[in-house]
């Protein structure tokens, strides 16, 4: 029992300082984002892990879910600006 | 008991792992937000696992948020499909 705690403790560790180096170093901003989603959850099971529910909650709450969110609404905001579509447009581009 | 179910936790973290490659790898966005979809409804499994291992039921209400946000980053990439396929 102890050495699959061992063998867990290590696989976080791990895992988060490889998620953090990836997310700082990759130039794609969108796989920047997903980076940081996935750090955030795997944050919030270091958290739960170290015997800390309520940090762990908001972790997941705040550092993955809503911030995540935002993030993705953010780069689809400024990745493509909004085009005007009139109907007559929207016609021509389907056919 | 307890055992079996740290075992379990250790096959799950893997699997968390091997969903990362996924999400560095993946050519296209959606393959990296499900990816990351996936790992959250393993991070679920993997919480609840441990609660019962090491009996904290107060693990349980983090499970739960888990599975909730989950939905919520892919309610938001889902609304912004469009422009972040075309941004590509």
């Amino acid at each position: 029992m102890n050495s699959l705690l061992w063998i867990l403790d290590i696989t976080l560790c791990g895992s988060l300082i490889w998620l953090a180096c990836q997310t700082l170093a990759t130039a794609d901003l969108f796989k920047a984002i997903v980076l940081f989603i996935m750090l955030g959850l795997v944050m919030a099971l270091a958290w739960a892990r170290l015997d800390a529910p309520d940090i762990a909650l908001a972790e997941a709450a705040i550092g993955a879910g809503l911030t995540g969110a935002l993030l993705l609404s953010t780069l689809a905001a400024i990745t493509k600006p909004p085009a005007p579509r009139t109907p007559s447009e929207k016609t021509e581009v389907d056919a | 008991m307890t055992h079996t179910l740290l075992l379990l936790v250790v096959v799950l973290l893997a699997s968390m792992i091997a969903g990362l490659v996924r999400v560095v790898r993946g050519p296209t966005a959606s393959d990296r937000m499900l990816a990351a979809q996936l790992m959250g409804t393993t991070g679920v499994a993997v919480i609840l696992l441990l609660s019962e291992a090491t009996s904290r039921p107060a693990l349980l209400d983090v499970a739960l948020v888990f599975a909730l946000l989950a939905a919520v980053t892919g309610i938001a990439f889902v609304q912004r499909y469009q422009a972040m396929e075309t941004g590509e």
